[in-house]
């Protein structure tokens, strides 16, 4: 019994992997491990490894799963198909949605993991083959594939100009198998100067830059940021806006430090006014009153609503700005500020 | 049929580009892309075959250098025998982030760029190199790259997810409660069992800069007991800083995160990097203490993942806002300007309850901060000059740098952990310019005691501070060494009677520095910050070659250029 084992160049790196498929081959085939031979598939698939042909009875394909997903060229097919004696089994990993390729390659698909070629090609349905390859023959296609025709060079990686895409794709799939070798750690290669890699440009970088949308922001907005040494006055401006605040939070703490005296007096105030004013008349605050800083009053948070919620929601120019928020009805606890103040 | 997939690499030394890159990947995931976000290092290099899209997010460092973190992916990529068909599988764009007061501006994403292009890759959608100095910043980039980029990634997409809906953590963390507490009040010790650094102790945490004088400059001096140290002038050593205690305590306060914070922690999934590696016993305190920045300023990744989290409407759509690249302004105002924290944000929201297996997601690693050493190499002890950060914005209270908060508390003989970090600069003989403004003067030291051993004296040093009496650092050393004529000296003292820049007194020595460079094959070395100053700097070189050799300002760049791809214009800012 001739067996042959199809190895995806990746699965390679795991020889375990390789050894228990071949064990559980051998069992399922009654045949002993030594029979089995194996090749890598893309040495097969660009002509490096020749296989005899009508010599196999049973070819299986194992790729890991990750590199299963793609298809695999046409041309693979064709040699398996070649490879196989009458009744022969090619079996393994195939990539899925592969079935047209096997059906027109002339396999009996059994199932999306099993194609069986056929002893009598007479009964087999002939499908037209592909535009470009000799078609003018009878139902015997088997004759007018080319039969072991081997490349004259294994093709290489940029050259994808006869390939579709799938190929495409696929070729670039094997021919990682042969590029893991420049990943070998243990290499002690020679290093190229970088340096050198700028000084000729021979267009690399030549292409087009992004640049920014000129002097503004996505918004349209200029970015009011002063630059590191700034010479043009902005640096003044945002250090003079930063004193004003500052100035601000002064007075606004100082105001704090003496409200509790200044709530006592209002509260005599109002208590004064509500007693001569008459039972049930509307007690009014003044103007001044109302915008007095009075963190203590239930629901108050602000002139305009967001005072009291941080930063991130007050005006420009808010005399809160750099204090932490305060919770409505809450006064502001200077510790916890923190000690740095 | 599966979905389309997506690799976005990023090389960061600050975590800009770390951000932009979680921020296109949140994107790319909205579309239905299986989206992998790693840094260059981290990402298996042998996954690169599989790749059919790829994005390459990158600052650039040191002398036009790759980031620390794509050190080894850069190493594969520069390999000569490597096929010009390994890549060709492969769509590409990428973004740099640079600064163009940097001579070598954008040089990484460059060579990345134009090293893929050599290995058969295939540019995609435009590659865009971002400026700092630009009035658009890098976000100003970022926004019209992005916006190219996903137009085309949405031609691939198969849907689009609601962006209300919320999506799994890409680095999930549980508390397992039923364990024992542990024990994490020891926040020095806890920060010792990060066995991949170094281990020393503070020998000497001394303020340089006089009492009155409005900023703090320590000179830092770390012993390394097993005597093993190696570095070279120019080198810089990582600090790994905690945050404060209490400031932790006030989140896991605010949080309700009491009854969790001390037991053990696993994290569910890939653990992220973390440079220097996790603390041992790890608790969502000790998370919170060594590993996660929040105290840090919240950029829109935060708020594209916080706006999930808020309870109240009106809260979750000011986050929602902050998620927004045209808001960038509103949130440049909320937070960039007055250098609001995380903690800070959390703490103002709040509605926001943020879920604890989303910490890790919302909230970025603290980044170790690096040091240019100051002193000569030294198997055994290792200096450094600090300038604490403290200052105020609109928000009361005080700003202060985490790492630079943490040095400060610092005392003799605790224990800390660091790494050296070698900047591969390379001093050629012959005479040495350095021009070494501020702290700028750290790495300057170094290559100046280091000379002095070796008996090499042909160095000129342009010092700029504030005050002589106040801020000269070091002062004392270069006067005594000019006095002993192993050293010229040139300060410049911008607040004193008489006013001077370091260009000016650069330009006041015209003759001298042109023969230098000109006939004595001179080395000119700038450190200091970045900005404007090393563009001035350099306006002077050139200008001092013009007007001695009479040539053209095109001319006396390419000179400049020239001197610099020599290795003999050396240029050090942070």
């Amino acid at each position: 019994m001739n067996t042959l084992l199809l190895l995806h160049p990746t699965i390679v790196t795991e020889p375990h992997a390789v050894e228990a498929a071949k064990d559980s081959l051998a069992q399922k085939l009654g045949t002993d491990k030594s029979n089995i031979s194996q090749h890598i598939i893309d040495r097969v698939a660009t002509g490096q490894v020749s296989l005899q042909p009508s010599h196999y009875n049973h070819i299986q394909y194992l790729a890991p799963p990750e590199a299963n997903a793609k298809k695999l060229p046409v041309k693979c097919y064709e040699i398996i198909f070649e490879a196989l004696q009458s009744n022969g089994v090619f079996e393994g990993t195939i990539p899925p949605e592969s079935a047209t390729d096997g059906i027109l390659q002339g396999f009996l698909v059994e199932s999306d993991t099993r194609w069986v070629k056929p002893s009598t090609l007479g009964s087999v349905v002939s499908l037209k083959r592909p535009v470009g390859q000799n078609k003018t023959k009878s139902s015997a296609f088997k004759r007018e594939m080319p039969f072991f025709k081997k490349l004259s060079s294994p093709p290489t990686l940029t050259d994808s100009s006869e390939a579709d895409e799938d190929e495409e794709s696929q070729l670039n799939e094997k021919l990682k198998g042969s590029k893991l070798i420049y990943f070998d750690e243990s290499s002690d290669d020679e290093i190229i100067d970088e340096d050198e890699l700028l000084r000729d440009d021979d267009g690399a970088l030549k292409g087009p830059v992004v640049v920014p949308v000129k002097c503004a922001l996505p918004n349209g907005k200029r970015r009011k940021k002063a630059c590191k040494d700034c010479t043009c006055g902005l640096k003044e401006l945002e250090e003079n806006e930063q004193n004003e605040r500052l100035d601000a939070q002064a007075s606004i703490l100082s105001k704090l430090a003496t409200s509790a005296n200044a709530e006592a007096e209002r509260i005599e105030e109002r208590l004064k006014r509500k007693q001569a004013s008459k039972e049930g008349e509307e007690v009014k605050f003044t103007e001044q009153e109302v915008t007095e800083i009075d963190f203590t009053i239930q629901g108050k948070t602000g002139g305009c609503g967001s005072c009291a919620l941080g930063d991130a929601f007050r005006c420009d120019g808010c005399p809160y700005l750099g204090l932490p928020p305060f919770k409505p009805g809450q006064a502001i606890s200077i510790e916890g500020l923190g000690a740095d103040i | 049929m599966g979905h389309p997939s997506i690799t976005i690499l990023y090389g960061s030394e600050t975590g800009n580009s770390q951000e932009f890159a979680q921020v296109l990947g949140r994107k790319c995931l909205y579309l239905s892309l299986n989206t992998v976000v790693s840094s260059l290092d981290n990402f298996d290099l042998k996954r690169l075959l599989d790749v059919k899209l790829l994005v390459v997010i990158c600052s650039t460092t040191g002398q036009g250098d790759i980031p620390r973190n794509g050190k080894k992916f850069w190493k594969f990529m520069l390999k000569k025998g490597l096929p010009n068909d390994l890549l060709s599988h492969l769509s590409f764009t990428t973004f740099g982030l640079g600064d163009s007061s940097y001579a070598k501006f954008n040089y990484a994403i460059r060579k990345i760029h134009k090293r893929l292009i050599q290995l058969g890759a295939h540019e995609f959608s435009d590659r865009a190199e971002s400026d700092e100095q630009s009035p658009e910043g890098n976000e100003g980039y970022y926004a019209e790259w992005e916006r190219l980029l996903l137009e085309k990634i949405k031609k691939l997409s198969h849907h689009e997810i609601d962006p209300n809906t919320l999506l799994p953590p890409m680095n999930g963390i549980v508390a397992q409660t039923n364990k024992f507490k542990k024990i994490t009040s020891n926040v020095k010790e806890v920060a010792l069992t990060r066995f991949e650094l170094l281990t020393g102790v503070i020998e000497v945490n001394e303020r340089i800069t006089s009492a009155d004088h409005f900023q703090d400059v320590r000179r830092l001096v770390i012993k390394d007991t097993s005597n093993s140290l190696e570095y070279k002038p120019g080198d810089t050593i990582a600090l790994y800083p905690s945050n404060d205690p209490k400031d932790v305590e006030s989140l896991i306060e605010d949080q309700d995160w009491q009854d969790i914070a001390d037991f053990p922690l696993i994290i569910d999934g890939p653990t992220p990097t973390i440079e220097g590696g996790l603390v041992k016993k790890l608790t969502l305190r000790s998370l919170l203490t060594h590993h996660l920045d929040i105290m840090s300023i919240p950029r829109r990744s935060f708020f594209m993942i916080a706006h999930h989290f808020s309870t109240d409407e009106r809260e979750r759509e000011k986050l929602y806002e902050f998620s927004l690249i045209d808001n960038i302004d509103a949130l440049y105002d909320y937070a960039n300007r007055p250098r609001r924290s995380i903690l800070e944000t959390i703490l103002e929201f709040h509605s926001l309850r943020v879920p604890v297996q989303y910490v890790f997601d919302l909230i970025p690693t603290i980044k170790p901060r690096l040091f240019s050493i100051s002193s000569t190499p030294s198997p055994s002890t290792v200096e450094l000059t600090v300038a604490i950060v403290e200052y105020r914005t609109i928000i009361k209270r005080l700003r202060k740098g985490v790492c630079t908060r943490w040095v400060k508390e610092l005392e003799e003989n605790d224990r800390i952990k660091f790494s050296v970090h070698p900047n591969n600069v390379k001093f050629p003989p012959g005479p040495l310019i350095m021009v070494a403004p501020g702290t700028g003067i750290a790495p300057v030291k170094s290559i100046i005691e280091q000379r002095l051993e070796l008996g090499m004296q042909d160095m000129y040093l342009f010092t700029g501070n504030r005050f002589h009496d106040k801020d000269f650092l070091y002062g004392d050393l270069w006067e005594s060494l000019a006095s002993k004529n192993q050293l010229r000296l040139f300060p410049s003292f911008s607040r004193d009677e008489k006013k001077s820049y370091v260009q000016d007194t650069l330009y006041a020595q015209s003759d001298l520095i042109f023969d230098l460079i000109y006939n004595k094959n001179a080395t000119f070395y700038l450190c200091g910050s970045s900005g404007k100053m090393p563009i001035q700097v350099r306006i002077t070189i050139e200008t001092i070659l013009e007007d001695h050799l009479g040539i053209s300002n095109e001319e006396s760049t390419k000179f400049c250029l020239e001197l610099e791809n020599k290795g003999r214009y050396i240029q050090e800012t942070w």
